[in-house]
């Protein structure tokens, strides 16, 4: 058995499981050489970024910040669904954080990015109308559908917008973008499992 | 910080957008060497997803679920596995070879084992792609943006079916940190 190569902790080893599976790690390692990555540097990227760039990573932090608010709104109205509510919040929060990192130029306002100043859905997010305006709680299987239609649309058009901007966007600024499609992609697959479980015909986000 | 990683930042610093060609020369030598990262990273989930479900194969219908899984990320990855194979010889270059076997990290005699295999071959996958993205334009990128998709997809199924709940079981930027 040849032991992994002796490289010092990376995230792709403790993905891999590290130390335990040697080959599996020999060839992340091999990913680890030839990663880039996102994070911010004291020249960071986002210095010279063009204005298109900018623009995009703007909006895609004006889009989690709409989802902030939008599933924010739905955990207080749905308290049975609030763990998951939550913990979908957290994710915008961290791609809020991430693009502001990255690119500061982007990052939102103190007014926009406040998640309970009520700030306008980006352009191309859909408007999650019952989640972001309803304040009473409401556990019923039909106001879960609502809710949950209106959330699943909302990540499919951030998801999709995401998805056309990483395909723009210079090479510094995709592997982020991209990252927020796979993000909404896959939230969109989470949400469209509780759609089916509170009994949304197959088909019905959209 | 590696000195593979620091070319990478600067190529990507001046990578063209998207939209344009690749040109030849630092960004060409990059591309093939990200197509080459992805189709690796590939290989190794078909050979794991075919080892999880031929060891969830025996273990009856409780296993359906996660076979069905590993099914659908063999085929996934056999489709992208021959499409960055032309990708890498559409650029004059040789692509990664399978190898003749991957140790894992762990025996997939279980449903919980066989799931965590899925998952951890999907999240190198994902790590692959989403790194390729940042050398990659045009068509190539594409297949590294949709390839992440799938991976982060495919890997959040094989979490949740192995019963973690949504807040260990999503990730807030696949293939990231």
């Amino acid at each position: 058995m040849d032991p992994a190569p002796h490289t010092s902790a990376t995230r792709r080893q403790i993905l891999a499981g590290l130390g335990s599976s040697l080959a599996f790690v020999s060839l992340v390692g091999t990913l680890v050489a030839g990663c880039s990555t996102t994070e911010p540097t004291a020249t960071g990227p986002g210095a010279d970024l063009p204005a298109s760039d900018v623009a995009a990573a703007r909006a895609a932090a004006t889009r989690a910040g709409a989802l902030v608010t939008a599933y924010r709104a739905a955990a207080v109205r749905h308290p049975s669904l609030r763990p998951l509510f939550d913990s979908l919040r957290a994710h915008h929060e961290v791609a809020v954080t991430t693009i502001a990192a990255q690119v500061p130029a982007a990052a939102p306002t103190s007014a926009s990015a406040s998640p309970t100043s009520g700030a306008a859905p980006a352009a191309g997010t859909a408007t999650t109308g019952s989640a972001t305006t309803a304040t009473s709680m409401d556990d019923s299987p039909a106001a879960h559908r609502t809710t949950l239609t209106d959330l699943h649309n909302a990540e499919q058009t951030a998801s999709d917008t995401a998805h056309t901007d990483s395909l723009r966007v210079t090479g510094a600024l995709a592997p982020l973008l991209a990252s927020l499609y796979a993000a909404g992609g896959a939230r969109v697959d989470l949400l469209g499992g509780y759609l089916a479980q509170a009994g949304a015909p197959a088909g019905a986000p959209r | 910080m590696s000195g593979g990683t620091r070319r990478r930042r600067a190529i990507a610093a001046a990578a063209p957008s998207g939209g344009e060609r690749a040109t030849p020369g630092l960004d060409q030598a990059a591309a093939i060497e990200a197509l080459n990262a992805m189709l690796a990273a590939c290989h190794a989930a078909i050979y794991v997803s075919a080892a999880a479900g031929g060891a969830l194969a025996p273990l009856g219908p409780d296993a359906a679920a996660a076979q069905a899984l590993a099914r659908s990320a063999w085929l996934a990855h056999r489709e992208l596995r021959d499409s960055l194979v032309a990708a890498v010889e559409a650029h004059g270059a040789q692509p990664s070879p399978a190898l003749p076997a991957y140790r894992i990290s762990l025996t997939p005699v279980s449903v919980a084992g066989a799931l965590r295999l899925l998952a951890e071959a999907e999240e190198a996958c994902a790590a692959a792609a989403h790194d390729a993205t940042a050398v990659l334009t045009a068509d190539t990128r594409r297949m590294a943006v949709d390839a992440l998709g799938g991976a982060a997809i495919r890997a959040q199924r094989a979490r949740l079916a192995a019963g973690l709940p949504p807040a260990t079981a999503t990730r807030a930027l696949p293939g990231s940190a």
